[in-house]
């Protein structure tokens, strides 16, 4: 009876797991399965999330119907009744050759762009790809093909380069391709998430003008450079002469006025003077003579300037006596 | 019918009545299908048994244990049940999850991813990874981008990333997110790089790399958020290099060289400027000087000349002849002592007085006395 009990648990055990096999399917995270009956997908009902691409009239919370299973375990019938197909739901980088195009102004461009996307309705993307992501990418080729002729025939080549931020249009450019090409797409079952340029190029008979341009460019801008440097020099030297002078000018300045409130404050003294205006202007006579002949003074005098009139008149001290 | 299926009605009997080790039957009292062969098939079913017992429970103990893992500390992992993301992101150490197909933990690296994203369209030619000289571009074959300008340079730009530990999202995203995620990050990388000289000229972009660098990250940055919202990486941007095609490289050159004589000379003309500046403060403060000490001076003399004339008044009053010849006497005497020649006229014979100390003769610079 032990005997029996054990190989019923193994038998059961197996049971179960072939039932799993065959009553369940795993979607893993990278993955978006749709689940088919004789042939048909089944649909569910789900609600709108954030992040999803609303159709009109539609809002986040509102019932949708979908194919889509996401990640997880899922029930089914075995085959023939339930088929499932499993597809890669991360996000895919396609990129393709070198190619040419031409501006709005017919100057012909070399450009490689590159698009990101992943599937965005299974359902939909097994019935036009069969879910093989090669064909999707084939048919992305030419999707982008068409909207990159489309796109970049509007614009100039002044456009797609410039050092002016508001003549540039690269965002515009990308923006609009990835508009044409998700519009083709959507019924693929694709949403495209970005288009991008990886690399534009001129044809091969243009490079070599373009390097005798940027000669010329560098020699014209040798000479500008070195008479911009000479002004830019003498505008500094100048300034600074400018700014040493008003500084000169505004310290006389200063000085000047300290001077004259001093000569304000020295007048208070003046008034003594008046006390004797006689003493006083004998005073400031002596002054200004002992400070005309302070030094290195040659003197021709009189005989009769004291003291040398003593020499001449040795009694004139005694006369001048009373 | 199998050969099993024949022996085994014979067989089940056998096994139900065998007996245990512990039993000891005495043979005679087995009355049907007692003899050896039988005895030995029971015997070989029951160690058989026994081994699958023993195997079953090693197989049970081995699957239980292949859903422990070891996250190691540079690393996080995620939990995967049925395939579906199971928050939050494990950390490093032990960790047990019911076997695959049921469970499954994915390790990943997030600090110092060891991948090297490098954007090399705009640089290497087919055969060489650095850029050869010619006369003109092949663009199948030679590697440039476009400048602001409209000229041609050669661009190479790398970047290494870490993913934000914090960010559990981060990590999905990262892991389930892409199906070529390198891939992904070149495109976006070649993207910002011709977003980047496209919008500059060749000069500044030859000249000023490191702005180019921040250029190119602030794009790539910007790009991966418009992707994917979740994707939380660190980007980490060596400067790019930058050549210019070797045909008009002396142009390049000689314009550096320009420019540096350029900056030299605007160098020494700011350092002139400085210095005139600080001469004239220096000058100024000497002029204030100047001014003030005047000014102290003036003061200071009239203040004194006032207390002197003071002073003096009394005697003056008293008798202001003799206190002139006296005061023009002293006036004299300090006048012809400081006197170089004094001439004075008597009759018709200048005669003349030689001052008593003799004026110093100057040396002419470089002559003899």
């Amino acid at each position: 009876m032990k005997k029996n009990h054990i190989t019923l648990t193994i038998g059961a055990f197996l049971v179960i797991i072939f039932g799993f096999m065959l009553f369940t399917f795993q979607v893993r995270e990278t993955e978006v399965a749709i689940k088919t009956r004789f042939g048909k997908a089944v649909l569910y009902d789900d609600l709108y999330v954030e992040g999803d691409t609303l159709p009109d009239g539609k809002a986040v919370g509102d019932v949708k119907t979908k194919a889509d299973i996401g990640p997880g375990l899922h029930p089914r019938l075995p085959w023939p009744v339930h088929d499932v197909h499993i597809f890669d739901k991360r996000i895919q980088s396609s990129e393709w050759a070198f190619e040419q195009t031409g501006t709005r102004n017919s100057q012909p461009i070399l450009i490689t762009v590159f698009v990101t996307w992943r599937i965005s309705e299974a359902e939909l993307f097994n019935r036009r790809h069969s879910g093989d992501l090669a064909k999707a990418d084939d048919l992305l080729q030419g999707q982008v093909r068409s909207a990159q002729n489309a796109v970049i025939g509007k614009y100039a080549f002044n456009e797609l380069v410039s050092t002016n931020k508001d003549e540039l249009k690269l965002d515009e450019i990308e923006e609009e391709m990835k508009t044409r090409v998700a519009e083709a797409s959507k019924v693929n079952g694709i949403e495209i998430i970005m288009v991008g340029i990886k690399r534009l190029g001129i044809p091969e008979s243009v490079t070599g003008a373009v390097f005798e341009r940027m000669k010329a460019e560098r020699q014209a801008e040798i000479q500008k450079i070195a008479a911009e440097g000479e002004r830019q020099a003498m505008e500094i030297k100048a300034k600074a002469d400018l700014e040493a002078n008003k500084i000169l000018a505004q310290a006389r300045a200063e000085a000047i006025q300290i001077s004259g409130e001093a000569e304000a404050q020295a007048a208070k003294y003046y008034e003594v003077f008046k006390q004797n205006p006689e003493l006083a202007n004998f005073l400031f006579q002596r002054k200004a003579l002992e400070g005309l002949l302070k030094e290195n003074s040659t003197l021709i005098l009189d005989p009769n300037t004291p003291p040398f009139n003593l020499l001449t008149q040795p009694d004139a001290t005694k006369a001048a006596k009373p | 019918m199998s050969d099993e299926e024949k022996q085994t009605p014979s067989v089940e009997p056998s096994v139900e009545k065998a007996p245990t080790p512990s039993e000891k039957v005495p043979t005679a009292r087995v009355e049907v299908m007692d003899d050896a062969r039988t005895r030995a098939l029971t015997e070989a079913l029951q160690s058989s048994f026994k081994v699958v017992r023993v195997i079953m429970v090693i197989l049970a103990v081995v699957f239980l244990g292949s859903g422990i893992t070891r996250v190691e500390n540079n690393k996080k992992a995620i939990h995967l049940q049925f395939g579906k993301y199971k928050e939050p992101a494990l950390e490093p150490g032990l960790v047990w999850a019911w076997p695959n197909p049921i469970d499954k933990i994915v390790e990943i690296q997030t600090t110092s991813l060891s991948t090297n994203i490098t954007s090399d369209v705009g640089y290497r030619t087919a055969d060489n990874d650095e850029p050869q000289a010619s006369m003109s571009f092949q663009p199948t074959y030679d590697g440039y981008t476009l400048s602001g300008d409209g000229n041609v340079l050669h661009i190479k730009a790398e970047m290494t990333f870490s993913l934000d530990e914090t960010k559990g999202g981060a990590i999905k995203e990262y892991k389930f997110g892409f199906s070529d995620i390198d891939l992904f990050l070149k495109s976006i990388l070649d993207n910002a790089v011709y977003h980047a000289s496209a919008s500059r000229s060749a000069i500044d972009a030859f000249t000023n790399p490191d702005e180019l660098g921040d250029a190119i990250e602030r794009r790539v940055e910007k790009t991966i958020r418009k992707n994917s919202k979740d994707l939380q990486l660190k980007i980490n941007l060596t400067t790019p290099k930058v050549k210019v095609p070797e045909d008009v490289k002396p142009a390049f050159d000689a314009f550096l060289k320009v420019q540096q004589e350029n900056e030299q000379k605007l160098a020494t003309a700011k350092a002139d400027a400085e210095s005139t500046k600080l001469n004239a403060l220096g000058q100024a403060k000497v002029i204030e000087g100047g001014g003030q000490t005047a000014a102290n001076t003036l003061l200071t003399s009239v203040q004194a000349e006032a207390k002197a004339f003071s002073a003096q008044r009394s005697y003056y009053e008293e008798n202001p002849l003799l206190f002139e010849q006296r005061l023009v006497a002293e006036t004299m005497q300090r006048v012809l002592t400081n006197a170089v020649d004094v001439f004075y006229l008597s009759g018709r014979t200048p005669r003349i007085w030689l001052n008593r100390t003799p004026e110093k003769r100057k040396l002419k610079e470089g002559g003899a006395p």
